[in-house]
This record gives structure tokens, C-alpha cells and sequence, in this order.
């Protein structure tokens, strides 16, 4: 995804927000981490974090695109489509 | 020993100060802020956003299994059970979940707390603690749930259905717009349980039994409620949670017919009081220092009738403190 399609997303303000919910260091909250099986997060935690994006940003998640927030990267990608829409 | 009858092999006590089951009996702290601190209760990830009365009940239980020795989880899942008393324990988080449903609107609710509007839950999560898949049971009866739990413990167990079960009180303090009265509960109270025969008696034993008194009729039927439950032989001490209610007068007033055959502690209760104070009275008595076996019970009332009585048999321990207590067999 070209670089202006994330501008307004802070990749390193995303990442501290998601390593917070996930009580986690964030060195260990790398871009490819799957949050899945790299570090333990189940599906209440995934809504918790979903939660916390939608009212950082003010933006909607749809409850079928939690499963698709796999990684740091591709949660920034999504999240940086959103705000360019709003 | 005989079927309902359990076996209490571990403790374990949150409640503003106190430091544990050993202090169990002294009257219950108003809850300061900060007198929590779950970040040392409860290390390890995915409890921050749980309710505070979870983390309570959490912490309460990873006392009361580690001081029974790791037998809960030598215990098979399936035979794992829980009974957890709560009366006020989601009042106030309902209460904050409502405001910011009408400030902000339902999609503004955590999901790790919205799920605490069922009471049950609070019993659920515990059983995700400890792998329990037996069965949990949440006891609702107000201030009489934690001795009911008991009891229901015990049926669980003669039945074969479950052969350890964490029997547990959770309360939460009121706000300050639902409290009326000073004395709202915090805090939980956790016993590990077992069946009489074969299980790990370190505390002793103990059976409970309930009845029913009539508000409207407590002074002329309190007779025939209390005497099947205190029995012919009443133990050498009765911790009586009553309030000034018409069931709890009833009740003091026919324990007074006791003076002499026993020791009668009287427990004032307040009109929101929970279901912890009975369950802390049945750890601490047990968790009192005996060099011969003694028997002791404690008995609950509210004003809407409900009463339970747990009977105790508290095992000999040496002086060595609760922590580290060993049993002397007699």
C-alpha cells in the first residue's frame, strides 16, 4: 500500500495502543507478529482491541474484519483506509 | 463423616484489611481505593479489564488452590467443580455499563466486561481459571448464597458429579447511589473442597443445611425453621450474621434459648449487606488454631426468610500459621 494511504496512522502510535491492550512489551508487538499465534490473542481480546481502535481513530469495524487484524501491519493498513475515508 | 459432608483442604481471603483466612473474623473494612492491587494478585496477562469483584474472586481462588497443595489440579477437569455466591457483586459495574450506554451508546461497552452483566459470569471465569468443566453453579439468595453454597458443594460431591470444588463468596462495593447504608461487601472468600471420605480434611469438615422463614411470620415460626438446623447438640460456638430485620430479630431471639449450651457471636448485618460476611465467618472459625477437633457453625438470615446454617469441624493444626499449617491427625 503507497505510502500516503497511512500518512494520517502513526505506525508507532498503533503499535503502543494494540501493545497496551495486549499487555505487552512493545518490542514484542513487531510489524509481522501474528496476534493470533505469535502472541496469544484470543477473539475477546481481538473485539477489546477493535474496541479501542474504532474510538482512537473514529472509525467503524465491522465485526467480520476483526478476524482479518492479523498483524500490526495489515491493522495499519486498514485502519489508515479508514481514517482516509472519513 | 457422612455424605454431604465436605472435606476443606485450602483458604484463601481477599478483603480490605485483612492479610488472610487468620483474620478473617475481625469485621470488614470499608474498601479505600487502592487496597487491591491486582498487578500483584494476579500476575500474567488478560486480567486488567476483567471487573474488579472478577479479580477478586480470581485472586481468592489462586490463594485457596495453592494453599490446599495443588490438589485441584491433580484433580481430573470434568470432576472439578465451582459454587460462587454473589448478591451485590455486579451492581455497581451494571451501573457504569448503563451510563455509558446513555452517554456514549452500547458499542462503547468493553467487550471484556460487557459480559459481566450476566451474574453468572463471574463463575464462568473462574472455571476458565481453573479448567474446571464439572459444573458451576452461581448462588444468588441474598446473604445466605455463600452457606448454600456449601451445600451445594456437598450435594455435587455425594452425587459423584464433582470430587474438588472451589466454594466462593464475591461481593463488590455498592455506589454511592445505590447504597443506602454504610457496610456493603468487598471482597472473596474461596474454600477448596472435597468430599469428607478420602479427601484432605486439613481444616476439618463441614455440612450446611437452609430452610425458610416467613417474614410475616417470623416469630411464631422461627422454632420450627431454626431447631432442624441447629440440631439437639448445638457446637460449642454459633456466629450468628443477623440484621435487625423481623427474620433476624426472630432469630437472635431464639438463640438466646442457647445461652449457656453454647457461645452465641452475634454479627450484625446491615440491610445491603452481602453474601461474604457468612462464607469469611466459616474460613475464619476454621482457620482458628484447636489442639483438639471442635466443633463450631455459623448461621446466616436474611430479611426476605432465607437462612443457612453451616456446621464446622475444625481439625487440630499446630501453631504454624494458616500459610504453612500442618494437620495432626486425630
Amino acid at each position: 500500500m503507497p505510502d500516503n494511504q497511512t500518512a494520517d496512522v502513526n505506525l508507532e502510535e498503533l503499535r503502543a495502543l494494540i501493545a497496551e491492550e495486549l499487555e505487552l512489551p512493545l518490542e514484542e508487538v513487531t510489524d509481522q507478529a501474528d496476534l493470533k499465534n505469535d502472541l496469544d490473542v484470543d477473539s475477546l481480546t481481538a473485539m477489546e482491541v477493535a474496541v479501542q481502535l474504532e474510538k482512537k481513530y473514529r472509525i467503524k469495524i465491522d465485526e467480520e474484519e476483526i478476524a482479518s487484524l492479523t498483524t500490526l501491519e495489515i491493522i495499519h493498513q486498514l485502519v489508515a483506509a479508514k481514517v482516509e475515508k472519513t | 463423616m457422612s455424605a454431604g459432608e465436605l472435606a476443606v483442604a485450602g483458604l484463601g481471603l481477599v478483603a480490605p484489611g485483612v492479610s488472610g483466612p487468620e483474620e478473617a473474623l475481625t469485621l470488614g473494612a470499608e474498601a479505600a481505593p487502592g487496597w487491591f492491587r491486582a498487578e500483584v494478585a494476579l500476575p500474567g496477562r488478560g486480567y486488567r479489564r476483567l471487573p474488579d469483584a472478577c479479580k477478586y474472586l480470581l485472586a481468592a481462588s489462586r490463594l485457596a488452590v495453592g494453599d490446599a497443595g495443588g490438589r485441584f489440579a491433580a484433580t481430573e477437569r470434568n470432576l472439578r467443580g465451582a459454587a460462587v455466591a454473589v448478591n451485590n457483586t455486579g451492581a455497581a459495574l451494571l451501573e457504569e455499563l448503563d451510563h455509558i450506554i446513555m452517554r456514549a451508546g452500547a458499542e462503547e461497552m468493553s467487550p471484556s466486561s460487557s459480559p459481566f452483566i450476566a451474574m453468572s459470569s463471574f463463575a464462568s471465569r473462574l472455571s476458565m481459571e481453573h479448567d474446571i468443566t464439572g459444573f458451576n453453579l452461581t448462588v444468588n439468595s441474598p446473604v445466605t448464597a455463600g452457606l448454600e453454597a456449601l451445600q451445594i458443594a456437598a450435594r455435587a460431591i455425594a452425587a459423584g458429579r464433582a470430587r474438588a470444588v472451589l466454594v466462593g463468596a464475591v461481593e463488590e462495593a455498592l455506589s454511592p447511589a445505590q447504597s443506602t447504608c454504610p457496610g456493603s461487601e468487598a471482597g472473596a472468600a474461596v474454600l477448596h473442597c472435597e468430599a469428607a471420605v478420602g479427601g484432605h480434611a486439613r481444616y476439618g469438615t463441614c455440612r450446611a443445611r437452609s430452610a425458610f422463614l416467613d417474614p410475616d411470620a417470623a416469630a411464631s415460626n422461627v422454632a420450627a425453621a431454626l431447631a432442624p438446623l441447629v440440631g439437639v447438640d448445638p457446637p460449642g460456638r454459633i456466629d450468628a450474621v443477623l440484621d435487625d430485620s423481623a427474620v433476624g430479630t426472630a432469630a437472635a431471639r431464639w438463640l438466646d434459648r442457647l445461652t449457656g449450651a453454647c457461645e452465641v457471636v452475634l454479627v450484625p448485618s446491615s440491610a445491603q449487606a452481602g453474601c461474604l460476611v457468612p462464607l469469611r465467618r466459616v474460613m475464619g472459625l476454621f482457620a482458628q488454631e484447636h489442639t483438639a477437633r471442635t466443633r463450631r457453625a455459623v448461621l446466616a438470615a436474611s430479611a426476605q426468610g432465607t437462612i443457612a446454617y453451616a456446621e464446622l469441624t475444625v481439625a487440630p493444626r499446630r501453631a504454624t500459621g494458616v500459610g504453612g499449617g500442618d494437620v495432626l491427625v486425630v
